[in-house]
């Protein structure tokens, strides 16, 4: 067996880097300055990002069979990459003043995106619940990283116990699908007919596109697979923090460090999308009919009930989770929609999905550092703190309203274009309902972001601090930027929406093979 | 009666579910960590009874998956003692139904 | 297989297994708790014995009963002041509900499913065999668990690590919990920034 590591290069000096800034922050205690350890960490993972784009986006293999490098692989990679930069950016402040141990800070934000990188390329179960608790672990760290703080302990260890139960369930759904397919891969082509077992290609079997007639009668092994799948969809559930599974996300995001925040709901959210996405279109997309179902509930209540939770709150970080548990249900319409008639259909899909994520992720990163450079200088994060914040700052002020628009799903905004193919990839996948939903429950939407924009520009500021103040410069590029990304993306998805469509083309390899073979 | 398969499973199951139960129910942070200990011990005994009876031939993938559970359960916990400890130094209290400064 | 000292063991194991775990939530003590953990841990390291799984019920025993349950006797005695008691929340009946119905369906699932079973001949020299895979498919999980256990260390040492300027914030932090003012403690110890700049006209544009 070849072990071709030229493939996972990146993931290896992203975890040397890791290693690296923890040590080097002990060693050189005190005599580098705290600020060095984030601008090497940002600068580092900008080269790192633009050389794996450069020299993986042909590659399309496999590594021993438990990780993807392909298109869809190097995208997130450099998804990811670019989540980091711009969270560690948006942090080197924050932390010098409210942190202690950066070397940690920095090198647990690194191993996170490490796990990241290894779960969106993972294609066996196996590989991904290692990656998966890689994350899980750095954020459950990252959350009550500011330990002096009791709502950030408390938020940290709510998350971590829920976070260890949520493991345990999806692993007894991975455990009953294991018996059922007798595989933890999730698809392998099998050129020369070695019979490699994959999940997959034994559930198409199962289905009677496979014609293997060796095996058990499909409403055999259908109680293990149904159950299997909804214990793993559970378990995703809690990870993505769809309703009901949600609890721990407000707490979580109250209780972390801002840009922790910021990196759980852009970072932590897009990985376990990558992952459910590839496991699910990969792996499950034979039995669509047996988990959509479930799937679809999940979505509708996770639109409703986070849009009417996010009506009530008062703090901009809740208000925040509220309005990222809503963003899951719309995202959670694409995996739905998978379950259509052709695998073209399912393709779209899985496009469209994934244009929503980054689109989703590149607003809130920006309305996120928006509200941490308003943080550093004010130390508070109620939605009555904004107030008259045009005209404190009005760069900040305009930043966080784009953002909120787009979040909304506003016109000239990335959230209209994105948000806009996801619901018509449910119209025709035939999931009119979903779509209807969603669409109501953005206009819901518009409501509290709108609050927030009033406070900022009808109001005149308040309090003891009414000065105007200065974002730091690199801060503010930084923000710059992924404004004008999301006003790019609203007005002109159409290039990013190719990039995607090629990658996420190879998660339907296996099934365009199978269904071929079944026509023959 | 033989013991086959089955017989297993439906253990793996009750064991699962208690585990659930005690991981639901407990006030104490520890007592939520031993459910969650025991839903990953009915995962694992289930993973070996597979390989054990399982008409696949890869019989080894499952002892490996098994060996990883329970390294990233010893990790799990080794993380839970360092975040129980913190919250224990600011309250002085480990029950999760006390540590109630966020509502959800 | 079906042998007479196969099914006490079995039965035996089985009782032990469960009637640990069910111990685990009649106990009011939590240090007894976590001793039946033991004692149903242990039960099923014997049920791998029974199924022919030598290396893991060591690993079982090595790393469940001898590890974990001591990090949580750690958890518990590093903790004296808190509650030792194990009762229930107010969650209690629902979890009792949602309890029966998993409990069900699992158990209808492990009946009913057809999964084809028939008894493998057991490996030999598993420990080899599982060493062997580690270094040849299960390559790259074996460097993530690497990877994740140092991830965890350096993160549990960041988070366990206690020093004397942490140690007064605390003592505020425990005497404004017994004020009843906790609400505020996030404000002590995560304070803003009160100097004012001294260009606050020059405040403008930050992008451009």
């Amino acid at each position: 067996m070849d072990l071709e590591y030229q493939l996972i290069v990146p993931e290896f000096v992203l975890a040397t880097l890791a290693t690296l800034v923890v040590a080097g922050a002990l060693i050189f205690r005190g005599r580098v300055r705290q600020e060095f350890w984030g601008y090497a960490t940002a600068g580092a993972l900008l080269i790192l990002a633009i050389l794996t784009a450069v020299f993986y986006w042909d590659t399309n293999d496999d590594f021993a069979n438990v990780l993807a490098v392909d298109h869809f692989t190097v995208l997130f990679r450099v998804f990811f990459l670019g989540i980091a930069f711009f969270t560690v950016l948006a942090a080197i402040q924050f932390a010098g003043d409210r942190l202690k141990n950066h070397g940690e800070f920095y090198g647990l934000i690194l191993f996170a995106t490490l796990g990241m990188m290894l779960l969106g390329a993972a294609r066996e179960l196996l590989t991904a619940y290692l990656a998966l608790e890689l994350l899980s672990f750095s954020f459950y760290i990252l959350v009550g990283f500011n330990k002096l703080n009791p709502f950030s302990n408390e938020g940290s260890l709510k998350y971590m116990l829920l976070g260890a139960f949520s493991s345990a369930l999806m692993l007894y759904g991975i455990s009953l699908i294991y018996g059922v397919t007798g595989s933890t891969t999730y698809s392998a082509i099998d050129p020369d007919g070695s019979g490699i077992r994959s999940i997959a290609g034994q559930l198409a079997n199962f289905t009677g596109v496979g014609g293997d007639s060796s095996l058990p009668d499909p409403d055999a092994v259908r109680p293990g697979l149904l159950i299997g799948l909804i214990l793993i969809t559970a378990g995703l559930g809690f990870k993505v923090s769809a309703v009901p599974f949600h609890q721990w996300t407000p707490d979580a995001y109250q209780g972390a460090p801002l840009p922790i925040t910021a990196f759980l709901s852009a970072g932590g959210k897009a990985a376990a999308f990558a992952f459910f996405l590839r496991l699910y279109s990969e792996a499950f997309l034979p039995v669509a009919a047996e988990w959509a179902w479930f799937v679809a509930i999940l979505a509708a209540v996770t639109m409703i009930t986070g849009n009417l939770m996010a009506l009530q709150q008062t703090n901009l970080k809740r208000l925040m989770a509220y309005s990222s548990i809503s963003q899951v249900g719309y995202l959670l319409v694409g995996i739905v929609a998978l379950n259509a008639e052709t695998i073209g259909q399912s393709q779209d899909a899985a496009a469209a999905l994934v244009l929503h994520l980054i689109g989703y992720v590149a607003t809130n990163i920006a309305v996120f550092t928006a509200i941490i450079a308003f943080y550093n200088r004010t130390g508070r994060d109620d939605i009555v703190d904004v107030r008259g914040l045009a005209e404190r700052q009005p760069f900040l002020a305009f930043v966080l309203a784009a953002g909120l628009f787009s979040l909304a799903g506003m016109p000239l905004f990335a959230g209209f274009a994105t948000k806009f193919i996801v619901f018509q990839v449910a119209f025709s996948n035939g999931f009119l309902w979903l779509g209807a939903i969603g669409v109501t429950a953005s206009f819901v939407s518009l409501y509290y972001y709108l609050m927030v924009i009033k406070q900022m520009y009808l109001y005149e500021p308040e309090g003891t601090d009414r000065a105007r103040f200065r974002v730091p410069r690199p801060m503010a590029l930084a923000i710059a930027l992924l404004v004008a990304g999301v006003f790019f993306l609203g007005l002109y998805p159409t290039p990013l929406f190719d990039v995607i469509n090629e990658s996420t083309a190879g998660l339907f390899q296996q099934a365009i093979e199978t269904s071929a073979s079944a026509v023959r | 009666m033989i013991i086959g398969l089955e017989e297993y499973l439906a253990l793996g199951a009750l064991l699962f579910s208690l585990g659930f139960y005690i991981a639901l129910s407990k006030k104490n942070a520890v007592g939520v960590l031993m459910g969650v200990e025991l839903m990953l011990n009915a995962v694992n005994l289930t993973l070996i009874a597979f390989s054990r009876f399982s008409t696949s031939d890869i019989t080894l993938s499952t002892q490996v998956f098994v060996i990883f559970i329970i390294a990233v359960a010893a990790a799990e916990v080794a993380v839970g003692l360092a975040l129980i400890l913190v919250v224990y130094r600011n309250r002085q209290t480990i029950n999760v139904d006390r540590t109630t400064l966020l509502k959800g | 297989m079906s042998s007479f000292g196969f099914h006490l063991a079995f039965w035996l194991l089985a009782a032990m297994t469960v009637g640990g775990a069910s111990m685990i939530i009649v106990s009011r003590n939590l240090i007894h708790a976590v001793i039946y953990l033991v004692i149903s841990m242990l039960g099923v390291a014997g049920l791998y014995l029974t199924l022919s799984a030598d290396f893991i019920a060591v690993v079982q025993v090595l790393i469940y009963v001898g590890a974990i349950s001591v990090l949580m006797l750690f958890a518990i005695m590093l903790t004296p002041r808190a509650e030792r008691n194990n009762t229930e929340t107010s969650l209690k009946l629902p979890a009792a509900a949602v309890m029966v119905l998993i409990l069900t369906a699992t158990v209808f699932v492990a009946l009913d499913t057809d999964w084809g079973a028939v008894r493998q001949a057991a490996l030999a020299d598993q420990a080899r065999l599982i060493g062997q895979s580690l270094i040849r498919e299960y390559v790259l999980p074996f460097e993530i668990g690497a990877v994740l256990l140092t991830a965890a260390l350096v993160g549990a040492i960041a988070l366990a690590r206690h020093d004397d300027e942490d140690a007064a914030i605390h003592a505020q932090s425990l005497q404004a919990e017994a004020d009843g003012t906790a609400e505020d403690v996030a404000l002590l110890t995560d304070p803003p920034l009160v100097e004012v700049e001294a260009d606050a006209g020059a405040g403008e544009d930050g992008g451009s």
